[in-house]
Protein backbone atom coordinates (compact mmCIF):
# COMPACT_ATOMS: atom_id res chain seq x y z
CA UNK A 1 0.00 0.00 0.00
CA UNK A 2 1.64 3.42 -0.56
CA UNK A 3 1.49 7.05 1.35
CA UNK A 4 -1.87 7.92 -1.00
CA UNK A 5 -3.53 4.61 -0.57
CA UNK A 6 -2.90 4.40 3.15
CA UNK A 7 -3.84 8.80 3.60
CA UNK A 8 -7.27 7.97 1.49
CA UNK A 9 -8.06 4.96 4.09
CA UNK A 10 -7.00 6.80 7.14
CA UNK A 11 -9.39 9.98 6.28
CA UNK A 12 -12.20 6.70 4.89
CA UNK A 13 -12.08 6.06 8.50
CA UNK A 14 -11.87 2.32 7.24
CA UNK A 15 -8.70 1.32 9.18
CA UNK A 16 -8.27 -1.39 11.89
CA UNK A 17 -7.10 -0.07 15.38
CA UNK A 18 -3.27 -1.71 14.67
CA UNK A 19 -3.13 0.51 11.36
CA UNK A 20 -4.82 3.52 13.34
CA UNK A 21 -1.88 3.51 15.86
CA UNK A 22 0.72 3.17 13.31
CA UNK A 23 -1.09 6.09 11.11
CA UNK A 24 -1.03 8.12 13.88
CA UNK A 25 2.72 7.82 15.12
CA UNK A 26 3.47 7.95 11.85
CA UNK A 27 1.68 11.86 11.45
CA UNK A 28 3.14 12.94 14.63
CA UNK A 29 7.03 12.35 13.44
CA UNK A 30 6.42 13.42 9.77
CA UNK A 31 5.08 17.23 9.33
CA UNK A 32 5.17 16.41 5.69
CA UNK A 33 2.73 13.48 6.00
CA UNK A 34 0.44 15.52 8.28
CA UNK A 35 0.20 18.15 5.90
CA UNK A 36 -0.50 16.03 2.70
CA UNK A 37 -3.55 14.27 5.22
CA UNK A 38 -4.68 17.76 5.66
CA UNK A 39 -4.54 18.83 2.41
CA UNK A 40 -6.47 15.71 1.30
CA UNK A 41 -9.13 15.83 3.53
CA UNK A 42 -9.73 19.46 2.37
CA UNK A 43 -9.88 18.13 -1.10
CA UNK A 44 -12.52 15.48 -0.47
CA UNK A 45 -14.49 17.53 1.38
CA UNK A 46 -14.57 19.96 -1.38
CA UNK A 47 -15.60 17.22 -4.04
CA UNK A 48 -18.31 16.25 -1.42
CA UNK A 49 -19.83 20.36 -0.81
CA UNK A 50 -19.38 20.27 -5.20
CA UNK A 51 -21.47 17.23 -5.15
CA UNK A 52 -24.02 17.71 -2.26
CA UNK A 53 -24.34 21.50 -4.27
CA UNK A 54 -24.50 19.96 -7.77
CA UNK A 55 -27.57 18.42 -5.84
CA UNK A 56 -28.90 21.24 -4.14
CA UNK A 57 -28.92 23.06 -7.60
CA UNK A 58 -30.66 20.11 -9.43
CA UNK A 59 -33.67 20.32 -6.58
CA UNK A 60 -33.82 23.91 -7.13
CA UNK A 61 -34.23 23.96 -10.98
CA UNK A 62 -37.56 22.14 -10.33
CA UNK A 63 -40.03 24.58 -10.84
CA UNK A 64 -42.53 25.36 -8.38
CA UNK A 65 -45.48 24.52 -10.92
CA UNK A 66 -44.04 20.99 -11.28
CA UNK A 67 -44.21 20.44 -7.35
CA UNK A 68 -48.05 22.27 -7.71
CA UNK A 69 -48.90 19.86 -10.45
CA UNK A 70 -47.87 16.81 -8.43
CA UNK A 71 -49.15 17.63 -5.68
CA UNK A 72 -52.76 17.99 -7.99
CA UNK A 73 -51.80 14.81 -9.43
CA UNK A 74 -51.56 13.61 -6.30
CA UNK A 75 -54.93 14.51 -4.93
CA UNK A 76 -56.39 13.30 -8.44
CA UNK A 77 -54.95 9.88 -7.86
CA UNK A 78 -56.65 10.02 -4.56
CA UNK A 79 -59.89 10.88 -5.73
CA UNK A 80 -59.59 8.61 -8.42
CA UNK A 81 -58.58 5.93 -5.48
CA UNK A 82 -61.46 6.46 -3.61
CA UNK A 83 -63.87 6.12 -6.79
CA UNK A 84 -62.03 2.61 -7.84
CA UNK A 85 -63.00 1.84 -4.32
CA UNK A 86 -66.29 2.83 -3.99
CA UNK A 87 -67.19 1.02 -7.70
CA UNK A 88 -65.27 -1.77 -6.84
CA UNK A 89 -67.50 -2.21 -3.57
CA UNK A 90 -70.80 -1.74 -5.21
CA UNK A 91 -69.76 -4.35 -7.89
CA UNK A 92 -68.64 -6.89 -5.56
CA UNK A 93 -71.85 -6.59 -3.10
CA UNK A 94 -74.03 -6.56 -6.31
CA UNK A 95 -72.15 -10.00 -7.31
CA UNK A 96 -72.51 -11.30 -3.96
CA UNK A 97 -76.05 -9.98 -3.48
CA UNK A 98 -76.66 -11.59 -7.06
CA UNK A 99 -75.44 -15.07 -5.87
CA UNK A 100 -77.08 -15.07 -2.85
CA UNK A 101 -79.83 -14.32 -4.05
CA UNK A 102 -79.69 -17.00 -6.48
CA UNK A 103 -78.83 -19.51 -4.23
CA UNK A 104 -81.74 -18.59 -1.89
CA UNK A 105 -84.07 -18.88 -5.33
CA UNK A 106 -82.96 -21.64 -6.67
CA UNK A 107 -83.62 -24.60 -4.31
CA UNK A 108 -87.25 -23.31 -4.26
CA UNK A 109 -87.54 -23.08 -7.86
CA UNK A 110 -86.63 -26.87 -8.19
CA UNK A 111 -88.62 -28.20 -5.87
CA UNK A 112 -91.42 -26.72 -7.22
CA UNK A 113 -90.16 -27.92 -10.76
CA UNK A 114 -90.06 -31.33 -9.27
CA UNK A 115 -93.22 -31.22 -7.24
CA UNK A 116 -94.71 -30.29 -10.88
CA UNK A 117 -93.04 -32.99 -12.50
CA UNK A 118 -94.34 -35.41 -10.02
CA UNK A 119 -97.96 -33.93 -11.09
CA UNK A 120 -97.75 -34.59 -14.74
CA UNK A 121 -96.10 -37.80 -14.58
CA UNK A 122 -97.85 -40.30 -16.04
CA UNK A 123 -97.88 -43.80 -13.75
CA UNK A 124 -96.31 -46.49 -15.97
CA UNK A 125 -99.25 -49.21 -15.14
CA UNK A 126 -101.92 -47.21 -16.68
CA UNK A 127 -103.42 -47.86 -20.08
CA UNK A 128 -103.82 -46.10 -23.26
CA UNK A 129 -107.09 -44.31 -22.57
CA UNK A 130 -105.17 -42.50 -19.27
CA UNK A 131 -102.17 -41.11 -21.72
CA UNK A 132 -104.54 -39.99 -23.88
CA UNK A 133 -106.58 -38.46 -21.24
CA UNK A 134 -103.51 -36.88 -20.13
CA UNK A 135 -102.38 -36.05 -23.41
CA UNK A 136 -105.81 -33.69 -23.92
CA UNK A 137 -105.02 -32.40 -20.61
CA UNK A 138 -101.68 -31.19 -21.45
CA UNK A 139 -102.74 -29.75 -24.62
CA UNK A 140 -105.76 -28.65 -23.22
CA UNK A 141 -104.44 -24.89 -23.85
CA UNK A 142 -105.06 -25.13 -27.67
CA UNK A 143 -109.17 -25.67 -28.31
CA UNK A 144 -107.79 -26.82 -31.93
CA UNK A 145 -106.16 -29.65 -30.68
CA UNK A 146 -108.18 -33.13 -31.34
CA UNK A 147 -106.84 -36.58 -30.93
CA UNK A 148 -108.07 -39.64 -32.29
CA UNK A 149 -107.73 -42.24 -29.10
CA UNK A 150 -107.98 -45.16 -31.20
CA UNK A 151 -104.26 -43.74 -32.59
CA UNK A 152 -102.55 -44.33 -29.56
CA UNK A 153 -101.47 -47.73 -29.29
CA UNK A 154 -98.75 -46.90 -27.13
CA UNK A 155 -98.29 -49.16 -24.13
CA UNK A 156 -97.40 -48.41 -20.70
CA UNK A 157 -93.82 -49.72 -20.99
CA UNK A 158 -93.57 -46.72 -23.52
CA UNK A 159 -95.35 -44.18 -21.41
CA UNK A 160 -93.15 -45.10 -18.77
CA UNK A 161 -89.50 -44.77 -20.74
CA UNK A 162 -90.98 -41.66 -21.74
CA UNK A 163 -91.82 -40.26 -18.71
CA UNK A 164 -88.71 -41.41 -17.55
CA UNK A 165 -86.96 -39.45 -20.14
CA UNK A 166 -88.98 -36.36 -19.64
CA UNK A 167 -88.24 -36.27 -15.42
CA UNK A 168 -84.18 -36.61 -16.31
CA UNK A 169 -84.23 -34.00 -18.52
CA UNK A 170 -86.47 -31.62 -16.35
CA UNK A 171 -84.74 -33.14 -13.06
CA UNK A 172 -81.02 -32.46 -15.01
CA UNK A 173 -81.86 -28.60 -15.82
CA UNK A 174 -84.14 -28.10 -13.32
CA UNK A 175 -86.16 -25.84 -15.25
CA UNK A 176 -89.82 -23.71 -14.29
CA UNK A 177 -92.73 -25.33 -14.55
CA UNK A 178 -93.52 -22.87 -17.09
CA UNK A 179 -90.88 -24.52 -19.04
CA UNK A 180 -92.00 -27.91 -18.51
CA UNK A 181 -95.27 -26.25 -19.68
CA UNK A 182 -94.00 -25.01 -23.08
CA UNK A 183 -92.21 -28.25 -23.11
CA UNK A 184 -95.34 -30.65 -23.70
CA UNK A 185 -97.12 -27.34 -25.24
CA UNK A 186 -94.37 -27.15 -27.94
CA UNK A 187 -94.57 -30.86 -28.73
CA UNK A 188 -98.59 -30.52 -29.29
CA UNK A 189 -98.56 -27.15 -31.42
CA UNK A 190 -98.89 -26.68 -34.57
CA UNK A 191 -101.04 -29.82 -36.72
CA UNK A 192 -102.73 -31.26 -33.54
CA UNK A 193 -103.20 -34.75 -35.03
CA UNK A 194 -100.17 -34.96 -37.32
CA UNK A 195 -97.85 -33.79 -34.09
CA UNK A 196 -99.77 -36.67 -32.34
CA UNK A 197 -98.72 -39.22 -34.79
CA UNK A 198 -95.12 -37.44 -35.25
CA UNK A 199 -94.78 -37.71 -31.36
CA UNK A 200 -95.84 -41.36 -31.33
CA UNK A 201 -93.67 -41.99 -33.95
CA UNK A 202 -91.22 -40.45 -32.14
CA UNK A 203 -91.76 -42.66 -29.55
CA UNK A 204 -92.01 -45.85 -31.63
CA UNK A 205 -88.72 -44.75 -32.96
CA UNK A 206 -87.09 -44.37 -29.45
CA UNK A 207 -88.53 -47.90 -28.70
CA UNK A 208 -86.89 -49.20 -31.72
CA UNK A 209 -83.91 -48.48 -30.24
CA UNK A 210 -84.17 -52.04 -28.33
CA UNK A 211 -85.77 -50.68 -25.42
CA UNK A 212 -88.98 -51.77 -25.64
CA UNK A 213 -91.96 -53.60 -27.80
CA UNK A 214 -95.84 -53.93 -28.12
CA UNK A 215 -98.35 -56.29 -28.98
CA UNK A 216 -99.21 -57.04 -32.07
CA UNK A 217 -102.35 -56.40 -33.97
CA UNK A 218 -103.30 -58.68 -36.27
CA UNK A 219 -105.31 -60.85 -37.81
CA UNK A 220 -104.26 -64.75 -37.80
CA UNK A 221 -104.92 -67.48 -39.67
CA UNK A 222 -103.84 -71.45 -38.71
CA UNK A 223 -104.25 -73.44 -41.40
CA UNK A 224 -103.38 -77.38 -41.86
CA UNK A 225 -101.68 -78.56 -44.92
CA UNK A 226 -99.93 -81.70 -45.37
CA UNK A 227 -97.26 -79.58 -47.92
CA UNK A 228 -96.27 -77.04 -45.68
CA UNK A 229 -95.82 -78.01 -42.12
CA UNK A 230 -93.87 -74.98 -40.65
CA UNK A 231 -94.52 -72.27 -42.56
CA UNK A 232 -96.59 -68.63 -43.06
CA UNK A 233 -97.59 -66.23 -45.69
CA UNK A 234 -97.75 -62.64 -44.44
CA UNK A 235 -99.01 -59.03 -45.98
CA UNK A 236 -99.37 -56.48 -44.26
CA UNK A 237 -101.68 -57.33 -41.21
CA UNK A 238 -103.00 -61.21 -42.56
CA UNK A 239 -100.79 -63.93 -41.18
CA UNK A 240 -101.51 -67.29 -42.04
CA UNK A 241 -99.71 -69.93 -40.26
CA UNK A 242 -99.06 -73.25 -42.14
CA UNK A 243 -98.62 -76.24 -39.67
CA UNK A 244 -99.98 -78.12 -36.69
CA UNK A 245 -100.13 -75.20 -33.52
CA UNK A 246 -102.81 -76.69 -32.01
CA UNK A 247 -100.34 -78.70 -29.58
CA UNK A 248 -98.88 -75.57 -27.60
CA UNK A 249 -99.38 -72.47 -27.41
CA UNK A 250 -97.97 -69.65 -29.71
CA UNK A 251 -97.85 -65.63 -29.42
CA UNK A 252 -97.38 -63.09 -32.06
CA UNK A 253 -94.86 -60.06 -30.60
CA UNK A 254 -93.83 -57.11 -32.60
CA UNK A 255 -90.95 -54.96 -31.94
CA UNK A 256 -89.40 -51.60 -33.24
CA UNK A 257 -86.31 -51.27 -35.22
CA UNK A 258 -84.53 -49.26 -37.51
CA UNK A 259 -86.35 -50.28 -40.01
CA UNK A 260 -89.64 -50.68 -38.66
CA UNK A 261 -92.04 -52.86 -37.38
CA UNK A 262 -91.16 -56.34 -37.26
CA UNK A 263 -93.82 -59.39 -36.27
CA UNK A 264 -92.34 -62.38 -34.75
CA UNK A 265 -93.72 -65.92 -33.17
CA UNK A 266 -92.68 -67.44 -30.06
CA UNK A 267 -93.97 -70.95 -30.79
CA UNK A 268 -92.08 -73.81 -27.79
CA UNK A 269 -89.37 -71.37 -26.58
CA UNK A 270 -88.47 -70.54 -30.13
CA UNK A 271 -88.92 -67.18 -31.78
CA UNK A 272 -89.51 -66.70 -35.64
CA UNK A 273 -89.35 -63.89 -37.82
CA UNK A 274 -92.86 -62.95 -39.58
CA UNK A 275 -91.40 -60.50 -41.94
CA UNK A 276 -94.18 -59.75 -44.78
CA UNK A 277 -93.33 -62.82 -47.24
CA UNK A 278 -92.60 -62.56 -50.70
CA UNK A 279 -95.93 -61.11 -52.56
CA UNK A 280 -97.89 -62.93 -49.72
CA UNK A 281 -96.41 -66.52 -50.64
CA UNK A 282 -95.66 -69.33 -48.38
CA UNK A 283 -92.42 -69.48 -46.64
CA UNK A 284 -90.76 -71.70 -43.99
CA UNK A 285 -91.17 -70.05 -40.83
CA UNK A 286 -86.73 -69.15 -39.60
CA UNK A 287 -85.53 -69.49 -36.18
CA UNK A 288 -84.21 -66.46 -34.68
CA UNK A 289 -80.64 -66.83 -33.95
CA UNK A 290 -79.76 -63.12 -32.74
CA UNK A 291 -79.26 -62.40 -29.44
CA UNK A 292 -80.00 -59.14 -28.65
CA UNK A 293 -83.48 -60.13 -30.53
CA UNK A 294 -84.01 -62.89 -28.44
CA UNK A 295 -82.92 -60.27 -25.83
CA UNK A 296 -85.71 -57.96 -26.47
CA UNK A 297 -88.25 -60.55 -27.29
CA UNK A 298 -88.09 -61.86 -24.02
CA UNK A 299 -88.16 -58.39 -22.68
CA UNK A 300 -91.68 -57.96 -24.58
CA UNK A 301 -93.23 -61.03 -23.63
CA UNK A 302 -92.20 -60.28 -20.01
CA UNK A 303 -94.14 -57.08 -20.48
CA UNK B 1 -40.70 8.65 -14.48
CA UNK B 2 -43.98 6.95 -13.23
CA UNK B 3 -46.36 8.73 -11.41
CA UNK B 4 -46.53 6.97 -8.13
CA UNK B 5 -43.65 4.99 -6.75
CA UNK B 6 -43.33 2.79 -3.95
CA UNK B 7 -40.98 3.45 -1.37
CA UNK B 8 -38.95 0.32 -1.76
CA UNK B 9 -38.98 1.31 -5.78
CA UNK B 10 -37.52 4.61 -4.79
CA UNK B 11 -34.72 2.88 -2.96
CA UNK B 12 -33.78 0.78 -5.35
CA UNK B 13 -33.55 3.87 -7.85
CA UNK B 14 -31.29 5.59 -5.75
CA UNK B 15 -29.27 2.70 -4.51
CA UNK B 16 -28.58 2.63 -8.18
CA UNK B 17 -27.84 6.77 -8.61
CA UNK B 18 -30.92 7.50 -9.90
CA UNK B 19 -30.94 10.95 -9.57
CA UNK B 20 -34.51 11.07 -10.84
CA UNK B 21 -35.94 9.31 -7.26
CA UNK B 22 -34.75 12.38 -6.01
CA UNK B 23 -36.16 14.51 -7.74
CA UNK B 24 -39.67 12.48 -7.19
CA UNK B 25 -39.00 12.54 -3.38
CA UNK B 26 -38.78 16.01 -3.32
CA UNK B 27 -41.72 16.70 -5.59
CA UNK B 28 -43.77 14.11 -3.34
CA UNK B 29 -42.96 15.31 0.75
CA UNK B 30 -42.58 19.07 -0.70
CA UNK B 31 -45.40 20.40 0.80
CA UNK B 32 -45.58 18.55 4.34
CA UNK B 33 -41.85 19.37 4.98
CA UNK B 34 -41.91 23.23 4.10
CA UNK B 35 -45.34 23.20 6.25
CA UNK B 36 -43.20 22.03 9.01
CA UNK B 37 -40.18 24.38 9.19
CA UNK B 38 -42.54 27.05 8.41
CA UNK B 39 -44.72 26.25 11.15
CA UNK B 40 -41.57 26.16 13.48
CA UNK B 41 -40.92 30.18 13.17
CA UNK B 42 -38.68 29.23 9.84
CA UNK B 43 -39.22 31.04 6.42
CA UNK B 44 -40.01 29.10 3.17
CA UNK B 45 -36.52 29.93 2.08
CA UNK B 46 -35.24 28.29 5.24
CA UNK B 47 -37.60 25.69 4.87
CA UNK B 48 -36.52 24.69 1.17
CA UNK B 49 -33.18 24.62 2.35
CA UNK B 50 -33.42 22.36 5.58
CA UNK B 51 -35.91 20.01 3.28
CA UNK B 52 -33.11 19.94 0.69
CA UNK B 53 -30.62 19.03 2.73
CA UNK B 54 -32.32 16.45 4.88
CA UNK B 55 -33.14 15.03 1.32
CA UNK B 56 -29.29 15.27 0.54
CA UNK B 57 -28.47 13.19 3.86
CA UNK B 58 -31.06 10.53 2.76
CA UNK B 59 -29.94 9.89 -0.52
CA UNK B 60 -26.05 9.41 0.56
CA UNK B 61 -27.21 7.12 3.57
CA UNK B 62 -29.12 5.15 0.97
CA UNK B 63 -26.56 5.34 -1.75
CA UNK B 64 -23.71 4.15 0.38
CA UNK B 65 -25.64 1.45 1.64
CA UNK B 66 -25.46 2.92 5.06
CA UNK B 67 -29.47 3.04 5.96
CA UNK B 68 -31.89 0.20 6.25
CA UNK B 69 -35.60 1.45 5.91
CA UNK B 70 -37.45 0.50 8.66
CA UNK B 71 -40.49 3.23 8.36
CA UNK B 72 -41.75 5.16 5.50
CA UNK B 73 -39.48 7.65 3.20
CA UNK B 74 -41.58 10.88 4.47
CA UNK B 75 -41.29 9.35 8.02
CA UNK B 76 -37.60 9.26 7.74
CA UNK B 77 -37.36 12.35 5.96
CA UNK B 78 -39.77 14.69 8.51
CA UNK B 79 -37.50 13.38 11.57
CA UNK B 80 -33.82 14.77 9.40
CA UNK B 81 -36.09 17.61 8.90
CA UNK B 82 -36.92 18.36 12.33
CA UNK B 83 -33.45 17.80 13.74
CA UNK B 84 -31.69 19.86 11.32
CA UNK B 85 -34.51 22.71 11.90
CA UNK B 86 -33.43 22.10 15.54
CA UNK B 87 -29.95 22.66 15.15
CA UNK B 88 -30.15 25.64 12.66
CA UNK B 89 -32.00 27.18 15.20
CA UNK B 90 -29.49 26.74 17.66
CA UNK B 91 -26.77 28.03 15.70
CA UNK B 92 -28.46 30.90 14.73
CA UNK B 93 -28.91 31.34 18.54
CA UNK B 94 -25.61 30.72 19.28
CA UNK B 95 -24.30 32.45 16.14
CA UNK B 96 -26.55 36.17 17.44
CA UNK B 97 -24.90 35.71 20.89
CA UNK B 98 -21.28 34.55 19.92
CA UNK B 99 -21.15 37.55 17.13
CA UNK B 100 -22.21 39.87 20.00
CA UNK B 101 -19.95 38.50 22.92
CA UNK B 102 -16.65 37.88 20.63
CA UNK B 103 -17.25 39.02 17.06
CA UNK B 104 -15.67 36.82 13.96
CA UNK B 105 -12.20 35.64 15.03
CA UNK B 106 -12.50 31.68 14.68
CA UNK B 107 -10.99 30.79 11.81
CA UNK B 108 -13.60 29.80 9.86
CA UNK B 109 -12.76 32.18 7.05
CA UNK B 110 -9.54 30.80 6.49
CA UNK B 111 -10.83 27.25 5.91
CA UNK B 112 -13.45 28.83 3.28
CA UNK B 113 -10.82 30.39 1.76
CA UNK B 114 -9.26 26.96 1.24
CA UNK B 115 -12.10 25.49 0.27
CA UNK B 116 -13.37 28.21 -2.58
CA UNK B 117 -9.63 27.62 -3.62
CA UNK B 118 -10.30 23.37 -4.28
CA UNK B 119 -13.67 24.20 -5.62
CA UNK B 120 -11.88 26.62 -8.30
CA UNK B 121 -10.03 23.62 -9.36
CA UNK B 122 -12.53 21.27 -8.72
CA UNK B 123 -13.99 23.36 -11.87
CA UNK B 124 -11.25 22.99 -13.70
CA UNK B 125 -11.43 19.32 -13.67
CA UNK B 126 -13.15 17.43 -17.04
CA UNK B 127 -17.21 17.07 -16.03
CA UNK B 128 -16.56 13.03 -16.09
CA UNK B 129 -13.60 13.68 -13.56
CA UNK B 130 -16.11 15.88 -11.16
CA UNK B 131 -19.08 13.35 -11.68
CA UNK B 132 -16.67 10.40 -10.93
CA UNK B 133 -14.86 11.64 -8.28
CA UNK B 134 -18.73 12.82 -6.89
CA UNK B 135 -19.78 9.01 -7.58
CA UNK B 136 -17.22 8.02 -5.40
CA UNK B 137 -16.48 10.14 -2.20
CA UNK B 138 -19.77 11.48 -1.70
CA UNK B 139 -22.16 8.78 -3.22
CA UNK B 140 -19.70 5.91 -2.16
CA UNK B 141 -21.35 4.14 -5.01
CA UNK B 142 -18.78 1.02 -5.99
CA UNK B 143 -17.20 0.79 -8.78
CA UNK B 144 -19.60 -0.93 -11.28
CA UNK B 145 -22.16 1.36 -10.42
CA UNK B 146 -19.80 3.90 -11.43
CA UNK B 147 -18.72 2.26 -14.28
CA UNK B 148 -22.92 1.74 -14.97
CA UNK B 149 -23.17 4.98 -14.72
CA UNK B 150 -20.40 6.27 -16.77
CA UNK B 151 -20.60 3.89 -19.52
CA UNK B 152 -17.40 2.16 -18.72
CA UNK B 153 -16.59 -0.96 -19.70
CA UNK B 154 -15.89 -2.48 -16.43
CA UNK B 155 -15.09 -1.32 -12.73
CA UNK B 156 -11.39 -1.81 -13.68
CA UNK B 157 -12.16 0.95 -16.50
CA UNK B 158 -13.64 3.15 -13.53
CA UNK B 159 -10.98 2.76 -11.16
CA UNK B 160 -8.07 3.90 -13.28
CA UNK B 161 -10.63 6.66 -14.40
CA UNK B 162 -10.77 7.22 -10.87
CA UNK B 163 -7.85 7.27 -10.01
CA UNK B 164 -6.14 9.42 -12.72
CA UNK B 165 -8.78 11.84 -11.46
CA UNK B 166 -7.17 12.35 -8.40
CA UNK B 167 -4.19 12.72 -9.35
CA UNK B 168 -4.99 15.59 -11.68
CA UNK B 169 -7.33 17.41 -8.92
CA UNK B 170 -4.43 17.33 -6.32
CA UNK B 171 -2.01 18.07 -8.70
CA UNK B 172 -4.20 21.21 -9.60
CA UNK B 173 -4.57 21.71 -6.08
CA UNK B 174 -1.13 21.42 -5.03
CA UNK B 175 0.15 24.05 -7.91
CA UNK B 176 -2.04 26.84 -6.18
CA UNK B 177 -0.65 26.04 -2.31
CA UNK B 178 2.55 25.39 -1.09
CA UNK B 179 2.42 22.74 1.65
CA UNK B 180 3.05 25.20 4.39
CA UNK B 181 -0.34 26.88 3.40
CA UNK B 182 -2.05 23.55 4.63
CA UNK B 183 -0.43 23.33 7.91
CA UNK B 184 -2.45 24.54 10.83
Amino acid sequence: MNTSERIELYLSGNMNQAQLDEMKELINADNNLASEIDLQKSIIESIKLNRKLALKASLNSIPSSAILEFAAQTVRATYLKIAAMVVGSVFTLGVVTYFVNKKVSEPAQTTTNLNELETKSIEPTKDASIIENKIIETVGTNPKLEIDSKKITINSKTVKIENKLKSKKLATKAKSAETNRSFLDNKFESESETVVKSDLKENKEFIASGQSSKTAEIDITSIKDDKHKFHYSKKENLLSLYGDFDDSPYEILELNDSSGQVMYLYYKNTYYSLRDTKNGGIEKLKKIYDEKTIQDLVKARKH
Amino acid sequence: MTLFLKDSEVIEKMKKGDESALEYLYKKNYKMMINLIIKNNGTEEEAKDIYQDALIVFWQKITSGNLEMTSKISTYLYSVCQNLWRKELERKSRFTSDTVEKGFSDGSAEKEEKVKIIQECLGQLGESCRKILSYYYFDELSMNDIAEKMGFANADTAKTKKYKCKLELDRLVKSKFSSADFLD
